[in-house]
Formats: structure tokens, sequence, C-alpha cells
């Protein structure tokens, strides 16, 4: 039996930010239990894109402060956090102004939102048909990192660090004690006594919530993606969001390819399964082609599905939820990467000082049971 | 030929990787073919990884303690070779005769 303070199962993007600012916050007796390997989930099939343009208050501060700490860890961990920027196409007048009231909310919180005429979008993208445009938000602060990239350098930070990252080890079932508040994690090899217990499981939170005999509110809905063969650098350096398209969202990583997607059908139930489909490369080609016509001539190397771990309102579960001493970190509903540094700053201080000046009673996992649903976030691809 | 030039040795043409950055990334901890591929970029460009993959299988293989057996090559992805955008979007039809 081995002893641990905090014990976090999963190690995505959200797991491993725990992790990392436990450790920053004094807590290094920590093991990250990783079923797969660093990044296998969500995260490493993810669209990569890092934005504060979003609808609700919360949303809006959480991302601001993960935005900021993006920018940490990325001199800190080395590697590129690029703030390229987000660039929403707008090819009607409604949907003009209603980001125009959103550019007001986001401004009067901090966020460098502006509007674009169509020939100032040109500017930002070249490559971009604006025939239909009425316009554009685009804040320059926004950005992208390469999820392979970040993994890595979490995975390459811990191997000097008292916190353990154990991938390829299944959580196989967790013993409550009654009496007191400790809990005991199987691994086939290994077992783990801890007061702190922390599910960051993602797509596969009901799982591990299923262990601490605790309901969670989390559904796997397949999202893919596509990626071009490596173009020049610069080709687009935004992410591209258009409503207009299916909510299509592209743009280049720095590995030079251009991923792309686009939103799935609403009829399409749950589901763990993660192939890719013809269809879906069907619609995000055509999606692509429209928006930025040239990439018609780029030839697509791969498709992939992922998950977006969805709540019933479209918002994450965060913070101590069933029995004591177990936390939740999951159902980001598609906007867990780029929400991570927030979350494992804002975990890291509720488990250790009890607060956190993140605005995380709007995520209190609770409120579905209680009926107090969110306005659902402001959702692409 | 010398064990130096060896480790110049392109193992991935798409992406111009050398077998001295796949030892190097397995004496680094990622020691498995899903974490070196998405370190390395080995079997991410225009191949699918047909050329480099069982290569780095092999390297694998030599810096460790596995067997061919015990290590599966990464999942192969739709589309199985490289497609313009424009036959998956459903522009060109019929009979198909493009050579770019």
């Amino acid at each position: 039996m081995i002893e641990r303070d905090v014990v976090i199962i999963g190690a995505g993007s959200t797991g491993l930010a725990i992790g990392y600012y436990l450790e920053n916050l004094g807590v290094k007796d920590v093991t990250i239990l990783e079923k797969q390997y660093a990044g296998s989930g969500s995260t490493g099939r993810c669209g990569t894109g890092i934005r504060a343009q979003f609808s609700d208050e919360p949303t809006i501060k959480t991302m601001v402060g993960a935005e900021e700490l993006w920018g940490e860890l990325s001199r800190d961990l080395g590697f590129d956090f690029r703030r390229t920027g987000y660039l929403y196409l707008h090819h009607s007048e409604d949907e003009l102004a209603r980001y125009r009231e959103l550019k007001r909310r986001q401004n009067s919180l901090g966020v460098t939102t502006e509007i674009l005429q169509p020939g100032e979008v040109k500017e930002i993208c070249e490559h971009l048909d604006i025939s239909d445009l009425e316009g554009a938000s685009y804040n320059p602060e926004d950005g992208k990192a390469h999820p392979f990239e970040v993994v890595a350098a979490f995975k390459q930070h811990f191997d000097k660090s008292p916190v353990e990252l154990k991938e390829y080890t299944e959580v196989t079932g967790v013993e409550l004690n009654r009496s007191g508040q400790e809990k005991i994690v199987k691994t086939p090899e290994r077992k783990f006594k801890t007061e702190v217990l922390v599910n960051a499981a993602g797509g596969w939170a009901p799982e591990i919530g299923r262990m601490v005999e605790t309901e969670v509110p989390v559904e796997p809905y397949r999202h893919q993606a596509v990626i071009t063969e490596p173009l020049e650098p610069g080709t687009i350096e935004p992410m591209v969001i258009s409503m207009a398209h299916e909510d299509a969202y592209l743009t280049q990583t720095e590995r030079g390819g251009i991923i792309g997607g686009v939103a799935t059908p609403e009829d399409e139930p749950p589901t763990y399964d993660t192939s890719e489909t013809l269809g879906f490369e069907n619609r995000v080609s055509r999606a692509l082609a429209s928006i930025v016509p040239g990439l018609k001539h780029a030839r697509l190397l791969r498709s992939w599905g992922g998950y977006y771990a969805m709540t019933p309102d479209g918002n994450p579960l965060i913070g101590e939820f069933g029995p004591k001493g177990c936390y939740i970190a999951a159902g980001f509903s598609g906007h867990g990467y780029m929400m991570a540094p927030a979350v494992g700053l804002g975990l890291a201080e509720l488990i250790t000082r009890g607060r956190t000046k993140f605005p995380f009673n709007y995520y209190d996992p609770g409120r579905i049971e209680r009926g107090d649903l969110r306005e659902g976030a402001l959702q692409m691809g | 030929m010398s064990n130096r030039n060896e480790e110049e040795v392109i193992v991935c043409r798409c992406r111009d990787i050398t077998e001295r950055e796949i030892r190097q990334a397995i004496n680094d901890g990622f020691d498995t073919m899903e974490l070196l591929k998405r370190k390395t970029k080995a079997g991410t460009g225009t191949c699918g990884g047909r050329t480099c993959l069982p290569h780095v299988r092999r390297i694998l293989v030599e810096e460790t303690d596995k067997t061919p057996e015990e290590i599966d090559l990464t999942r192969t992805r739709s589309p199985v070779i490289p497609v313009p955008v424009r036959f998956t979007a459903g522009e060109v039809t019929g009979e198909v005769n493009d050579n770019d």
C-alpha cells in the first residue's frame, strides 16, 4: 500500500495541470493514474484552440485567467503558446449584431475582442473567402498550443518532479473507508491510500464516479477532426470559426497541417466509438473548401474521433462531489483543454485552501441534480 | 557503416526524423509507439507511417526489453492515402484522373 496526499485519475490536460499546480502549492505526494498514455483521450484529439471569447461571465473570467497561465506554463515547461487570435466569421446581420453584444460583455471583462470589416478580415488571413461576409469578431490575444507538445512537456516535467505520473495503469476500483476519510485506489499492481481523490477522467468520469458511489452526469459525444498535409507556415494563423458552415473551425498547427472540424449531427447519440466516418470527411471538406477555397487542393492526411464530455448544461463539473475528499474536474463539454491551466490551479487551490479566485461556484457539480442549470457555454465544432 | 552514421539515417522521410531523434525520445521516456509518434512526429506525414513505423518499432525493440510481437503499430486512419479536399468535398465525381 502506497500512501499519497492526492491521487488524480486521468492524465489528460486537466489531470496533468492539477498535478502540476498541486506541486506548485507545496503538495508533493501526488500520483496521477492513467489507463492509457498521457493525452490519449480528448486532449490529444482536440482542435488545439484557446479562447476567451465566450458568452457567459464565469467562463470568460476563467479563460482570461487561463490564457495568462498558458503564457506562464509555456515559458516554464517549454512549449509554444501562440497568440494568433480567434476569428469568428459572421455571415448575417443578425449574427453580427449578437456578436457586437458579446464583444461589449467580453471587453468589459478585459477581453480585447474587436469587430472587423470584411476587408480587415482579409488582412488577417488573405486566403479566406470574404464574399458573403458581414464582418467578424477577432480577439488577437486568443491562441493555440499543440496538445502533443503540451503533454510531452508535462510528462518531461514530471520525470524530474516528486509528482508521479503512472501511464498504462488502470484504476480497477476504489474502496471507501466508512469511518474515516481514507480511500483505497486499486490498480492491477499497486494500491494507493489517499484522503483526496480527483476524478479527471474526461469522458470516462462516470465510470470513476460509480467507484465512489456517485452518479456523474457526463456523456461522451463523438466529435471528429481532420488534418491536411503540412502547408507553408503562416497560411492560416488565427483559429477561424464559421457558424454558417456547421460551426466549423480551422487553423494551422505548428507542425504545418490545417486542422479542422464541424459540429456533430444533433441526432448522433452519445458513444464511446471514436471511429472516423466518410460522412464527416465529406461535411468538413465542404466547409474547409468554402471558407478557404485554396484548401480544396490540399490533401487530407488523417481524420479521427474524440469526445466532447457533455454535461446537461454544457458546462463543466468542478469541485468536491460525492464522499468527502472526492473531487471532480470533468464534463468540460469541448473546452477542457483550453481551460486546463485555470482548472488545475483553481482545483489545487480548492483542495489545499478551500477557496479559489476562479468563479468555480458556477461549475458546482451538485447543480445538475438540483436542477440549477447554467446558460450553455458558446460552443464550436 | 559506423554507429554515428546510422544515427543520422532518416527514419521518417516525410517529416525528416532521424534514428538519433527516435532513440533520444525513447530514452526520455516516450517508449511506446503511440508516445513516440506524438513526440517525434514520425509516422504523421503523407505516407501515414507505412515507411517508417516498422523501423521505429525495430528501434524500440533494440532500446527496450520488448519483443516485436508485443508492440502494435499505431492505428491507421482514413483516408488510407492522402486525398485532395475537393475529392472528399464531392466536387470531383465520375472518373478520377488527378495528378496533383
